[in-house]
């Protein structure tokens, strides 16, 4: 019942692509969202943004040698650009960041305001060439390597129904936090 | 038992939307019956759509959203907006709530989304104020027949007024007015086919029961129940989003889905959902306690001991009182036409 995405002709001249996709992130769908596709847009329906998801995680099959290192991962970011649009408030621009470790470099992407419903998410490639081009420019050498490139979603923790909802007194009395994964789901 | 029809809302005669109107505005400036308070009845029904999401109960752990994410969306919400029903029928009897067919956005542009009926969309990716109508500060501009003497304009109680719509800083006038986007975006409004085949979900053949699917569409889906209160935006996006009318509309025409599929899978309306203790086919636990089919609904616990809610204090004055009044479980609404002492409703 999860569709795996669909494809959207878009009305403005194209610069590379004429196409966008949609992959939604809810509870028990997908994981696992391919992103080296010949679109230049790639929106995300999010239930629960930071609720349920918290941010998305670029995954890669590629390894530093391949051309993958933390300058490439850093130079993809800022190819990249991405809004939310949770309806709440104005569209917000999310943050694209590398995030490094002693195991090497992740892309980190936010989901923008937290939400109990739905927001949109909407990246794009800067340059409007495809998703594809930009990876393949951008953390390969080799142009004919076969690779994967993924975007994972992270969970959420906390329960923020309670202590972060907009309607939080005046005072700032909230209830007691507590771990989400105290008592599992709600 | 099936009383009440509850039509398209873009098919109601103008009589018909000028009472349902009055009904609204009527409990929107009923005094509520709480101490000390300046809170209308509407606002008490607001205040328990954020109660609900942090219920707690004795013995367990942590809390629960008794009303959201699981399978208990569907009857906690059709019991909600009986009684919601019930409250409006007692200042304008025979008023029903009409729903809001997702699937002919033209119609509901200019019947429903309109200065004469439920205010308009802006359009706009950034919330807005709504300016005209019913639903003004000020209230419409002619009134109304209809109009009540002792009613202002459609005014966000303090204790729920949402942050982030509009800076804290605004003046008090503007934080209490209703705010909406109607951001024209890819994913509204659903295709036909989409809810057709939303009211077609089976899961043949697999131990899992088909409701599990079913009710994650319908509250989650990429043109359903969520994205409707983004599409809407502004105070529809957020945990107190009954402060919008629409929610009524909206969640009417969620409960008609719900109805349309009960109806169309067949049998026994209460085989139409998980036995108690089964397992979601998403986390592999069994659903949150109020959420299974023998499972009592809070806030109407009757006389039982134990519950309660984690939301602020400001919020927890507001909330109607149903101690004396018996339990309600989730079995005893998956029969909208036969709701027991609520009555019951059909769709048109």
């Amino acid at each position: 019942m999860i569709r795996e995405g669909r494809h959207r002709r878009r009305n403005r001249r194209s610069r590379g692509t004429e196409k966008s996709f949609l992959y939604l992130l809810t509870e028990g769908g997908p994981t696992m969202f391919d992103v080296r596709l010949p679109v230049s847009e790639i929106r995300f329906a999010v239930n629960g943004p930071r609720m349920l998801f918290e941010k998305l995680q670029l995954l890669t099959s590629l390894d530093a040698s391949d051309g993958a290192t933390p300058q490439a991962y850093r130079k993809l970011a800022a190819a990249l650009s991405g809004v939310a649009h949770c309806g709440h408030r104005a569209p917000e621009k999310v943050p694209i960041t590398v995030k490094l470790s002693r195991i090497g470099a992740r892309v980190e992407i936010g989901l923008g305001p937290m939400g109990m419903y739905q927001s949109e998410l909407v990246l794009r490639t800067k340059s409007r060439k495809s998703f594809r081009q930009v990876l393949d420019n951008t953390l390969v050498r080799d142009k004919k390597r076969v690779y994967r490139a993924v975007l994972f979603p992270i969970a959420g923790t906390g329960h923020h129904e309670v202590h972060d909802t907009p309607s939080a007194d005046d005072q700032g009395r909230t209830a007691p936090k507590h771990d989400h994964t105290q008592h599992g789901k709600h | 038992m099936a009383n009440d029809v509850r039509k398209d809302a873009v098919k109601l005669s103008d009589q018909e939307r000028g009472r349902f109107l009055e009904a609204f505005i009527r409990l929107k400036h009923k005094p509520a019956s709480i101490a000390g308070g300046s809170a209308s009845v509407y606002d008490q029904f607001v205040a328990l759509h954020q109660a609900i999401m942090a219920v707690t109960v004795a013995g367990m752990t942590g809390t629960i959203n008794m009303g959201h994410w699981n399978i208990g969306f569907c009857p906690w919400h059709r019991e909600y907006l009986r009684r919601f029903e019930l409250a409006l029928q007692q200042e304008v009897p025979g008023v029903t709530i009409p729903y809001w067919d997702w699937i002919d956005m033209e119609a509901a542009n200019v019947r429903l989304f309109s200065n004469s009926f439920l205010g308009r969309l802006p359009g706009s990716s950034s919330p807005q104020p709504i300016t005209a109508g019913v639903l003004a500060y000020n209230g419409p501009n002619p009134r109304p027949a209809w109009w009540p003497n002792n009613a202002a304009g459609w005014r966000i109680h303090p204790a729920l007024q949402e942050r982030g719509i509009v800076p804290s800083t605004a003046a008090a006038e503007v934080r209490a007015t209703l705010h909406r986007a109607g951001d024209p975006q890819e994913t509204w409004p659903p295709a036909q086919d989409g809810i057709r085949n939303l009211i077609d979900v089976r899961n043949i053949n697999s131990p899992v029961h088909d409701f599990w699917y079913f009710w994650r569409e319908l509250e989650a889906g990429r043109s359903t129940h969520n994205t409707g209160h983004r599409f809407i935006g502004g105070h529809m996006a957020g945990a107190l989003s009954p402060n919008d009318p629409i929610f009524w509309l909206h969640h009417a025409n969620v409960d008609r889905i719900w109805a349309s599929w009960q109806d169309k899978r067949g049998g026994n309306r209460r085989n139409g959902y998980p036995p108690s203790g089964s397992v979601s086919p998403f986390d592999g636990d069994p659903a949150p306690t109020g959420h299974n089919v023998e499972d009592i609904m809070w806030p109407w616990v009757g006389n039982t001991q134990g519950y309660g809610t984690m939301v602020p204090p400001a919020i927890q004055s507001l909330l109607i009182d149903y101690a004396g009044e018996p339990a309600r479980r989730v079995k005893d609404v998956l029969d909208p036409g036969d709701l027991g002492a609520l009555g019951g409703y059909s769709y048109a």
